[in-house]
C-alpha cells in the first residue's frame, strides 16, 4: 500500500514514542561496551518494528546502518536541543552540563528532541538528517502550540517549504544568496559594485539569516512577527529575501564607507545581530517590495498575481 | 595611535560539534563562559587586539560550525589563515578521532606552512574523561602540532594557549603587515598589556 511521506511521519512519531523507553535508557556514548545481548536488543527491536511501521520498502533500514544513524543524530540533536532559546522562560533553567540529563530532567526538552528525532529518522538515506538550525526552526513552533503531535506537524509542513536549506549540496541557499544578489543589483548598484569590488558578492554574510529565517538576529518575540510576515505569503513567498535586502540598505552607507573586506562585512553583519529593529526593518522592506513592483511595471515584466521573485528577477 | 605596527594573524577554530569552540573564543574575548552558548551557524568572527610592546596585534578568530554539512563552507573563509586550532572534547573519544581528519583539511587547504593547535577541551569535567592527555600529546607529535588542554567554562589554560600562540607568531616575524587607520565596527578591544609585553 502506498503511504504519502506524512503518514508515514506520524507512524514513526508514534513509534518512536511508544518505544522512547528504548532509546532513553541507552547511552549512546557507551554503546561500544554494551553486552552483546544488550545490543542485541536494540539493533533487532529497530528494524524489525520498523518494518511493521513502514511498509514502503524504500524507507527499510539497515539494523547497523539504523542504530548508528539513530545514535549520531541522537547525539547531535541532544547537543543542540539543550542550547536552543534557552533564554526563553518555556524551558526552565536546569544546572547540569550533560544534555541528556538536563533533557530528562526538563520535559518540554525532551519534546523538542523527540519531535527532531522523528522527524530526522523519517527519511530515507539519513537525507537530510539532523541539521544545526533544525532545533532553531523548531522550538518556537513548540513554545507556540505545546502540544507535541501538532508542533510536529507543523514543524514537518515547515520543513516542506524550507527543506532546500538543509539540502546536502548547500544548493537551496545558493539559489537564495543568488536571488538576494539579483535583487540588490536592480535595486542598488552602488552598494551591490562595493559588495563586489571587496569580494562579497557571495553574501555569505546573509548565510544565517536565511538558513534559520533570522531566528539569531532579533529577539525571539519579534522573529515570530517577521516569521508570521513571511508566512503570511501576502506579496511574496520569498519576503524573507526582501528582508535581507532591507538589513543591507539600513546599513548600506556604513558598507559604502567603511567596509574594506569580506571578513570585515561578516563580523560588522553579525555584530547587528539583536541590534535591530524589526517592526523598522519590516516597514522598509515592505517600502522596499513596493518600490521593486514598480520598477517591474516599469520593466513591463510585472506579472499578475502574487509575485515569483526568480521568474521575475529572470527578465532583468 | 593611528600610524602604529599592526600585525593581523588568522586564525581558525576547527573540530566537531559542541566540543566548546565558541566558549574557547568566549572565554578569551569577554572571559566569561555561559554554557547555554547557541550552536553556530556556519560561521562566524571575532577580533581580539593585543598589545605587545609598540606593536598592535589583532588576532582574527574565526568560528566554524561543527557540522560536517556545513564544512563546504568553510574554505573560502580559512585560505590564508596562519593558525589552525582543532578542539576535541576530552569527554567525547569520537570527537578525539575526528582531529585527525580535521588537520588533515586545513592542511590541504592552507598548506603546510600552517600553524596546528589541538586542543583538548573540558578538562572541568575530568571525572567523565575518555581521552587521556598522553593520547593528545602523541596524536599532536604525529601531526606536528602544538598539543594543550583547557577549560573555557573556568578559563584554565585558555589565555594561555592565546598569549602562546600570539607571541609564537610574532617571534617567528613574518607577519601580515599593514598600516591601517579606517574605522573598525564593533570590534572588541582588549589590551593585555603588561603581561604579554616582551
Amino acid at each position: 500500500m502506498h503511504k504519502e511521506p506524512l503518514d508515514m511521519l506520524q507512524q514513526l512519531s508514534d513509534f518512536y514514542r511508544d518505544n522512547s523507553e528504548l532509546y532513553s535508557s541507552f547511552d549512546i556514548n557507551s554503546y561500544e561496551q554494551l553486552t552483546a545481548s544488550e545490543m542485541a536488543q536494540f539493533v533487532l527491536s529497530v528494524p524489525q518494528k520498523l518494518d511493521v511501521v513502514l511498509e514502503d520498502k524504500s524507507l527499510e533500514i539497515t539494523p547497523l546502518g539504523s542504530f548508528e544513524i539513530w545514535s549520531e543524530n541522537l547525539f547531535r540533536i541532544e547537543k543542540d536541543v539543550v542550547r536552543t532559546d534557552r533564554n526563553h522562560s518555556f524551558y526552565p533553567s536546569i544546572e547540569t552540563s550533560d544534555p541528556s540529563e538536563m533533557i530528562s530532567k526538563c520535559p518540554k526538552m525532551g519534546l523538542l528532541r523527540d519531535i527532531l528525532m522523528t522527524f530526522t529518522s523519517s527519511f530515507p538515506n539519513n537525507e537530510p538528517g539532523f541539521v544545526q538550525g533544525m532545533a532553531d526552526l523548531c522550538s518556537p513552533l513548540l513554545i507556540h502550540i505545546e502540544d507535541e503531535s501538532e508542533a510536529f506537524w507543523c514543524f514537518a509542513g515547515l520543513m516542506n517549504k524550507k527543506k532546500e536549506n538543509f539540502n546536502n549540496d548547500g544548493a537551496g541557499i545558493k539559489r537564495q544568496l543568488e536571488l538576494l544578489r539579483k535583487l540588490l543589483k536592480v535595486m542598488d548598484l552602488p552598494l551591490y559594485t562595493k559588495l563586489n569590488e571587496i569580494g562579497s558578492m557571495n553574501l555569505f554574510c546573509a548565510f544565517r539569516w536565511i538558513l534559520v529565517l533570522f531566528k539569531r538576529e532579533f529577539p525571539f518575540e519579534q522573529t515570530m512577527k517577521l516569521w508570521d510576515t513571511c508566512f503570511s505569503n501576502y506579496y511574496s513567498t520569498d519576503f524573507h529575501i526582501f528582508i535581507c535586502l532591507t538589513i543591507f540598505e539600513t546599513h548600506r552607507n556604513e558598507i559604502i564607507g567603511h567596509i574594506e573586506d569580506t571578513d570585515e562585512l561578516l563580523c560588522f553583519i553579525h555584530g547587528l545581530s539583536n541590534k535591530m529593529d524589526s517592526d523598522a526593518i519590516l516597514a522598509s522592506a515592505e517600502d522596499l517590495f513596493l518600490q521593486f513592483k514598480k520598477i517591474c511595471k516599469a520593466q513591463g515584466c510585472l506579472q499578475e498575481g502574487r509575485l515569483d521573485l526568480e521568474k521575475v528577477l529572470g527578465s532583468f | 595611535m593611528s600610524l602604529q605596527n599592526i600585525l593581523k594573524y588568522k586564525t581558525v577554530l576547527l573540530g566537531e560539534i559542541s566540543v566548546g569552540k565558541t566558549s574557547l573564543i568566549s572565554r578569551l574575548m569577554y572571559d566569561k563562559f555561559d554554557d547555554s552558548y547557541q550552536a553556530t551557524i556556519g560561521i562566524d568572527h571575532f577580533i581580539k587586539t593585543m598589545y605587545l610592546g609598540d606593536t598592535t596585534i589583532k588576532l582574527q578568530l574565526w568560528d566554524t560550525a561543527g557540522q560536517e554539512r556545513f564544512r563546504s563552507l568553510i574554505p573560502t573563509f580559512i585560505r590564508n589563515s596562519r593558525v589552525a586550532i582543532v578542539v576535541y572534547d576530552i569527554t567525547n573519544r569520537s570527537s578525539f578521532t575526528k582531529v585527525n581528519s580535521w588537520v588533515r583539511d586545513v592542511r590541504n587547504e592552507c598548506g603546510e606552512d600552517i600553524k596546528v593547535v589541538i586542543i583538548g577541551n573540558k578538562v572541568d569535567m575530568d571525572s567523565s574523561r575518555k581521552v587521556w592527555p598522553e593520547e593528545g600529546e602523541e596524536l599532536a607529535t604525529k601531526l606536528n602540532a602544538i598539543f594543550m588542554e583547557t577549560s573555557a567554562k573556568t578559563g584554565s589554560n585558555v589565555q594561555a594557549m592565546f598569549k602562546k600562540i600570539v607571541m609564537d607568531l610574532y617571534e617567528q616575524k613574518v607577519p601580515v603587515k599593514e598600516t591601517s587607520t579606517h574605522l573598525n565596527i564593533n570590534y572588541v578591544t582588549t589590551s593585555v598589556g603588561s603581561s604579554c609585553a616582551c
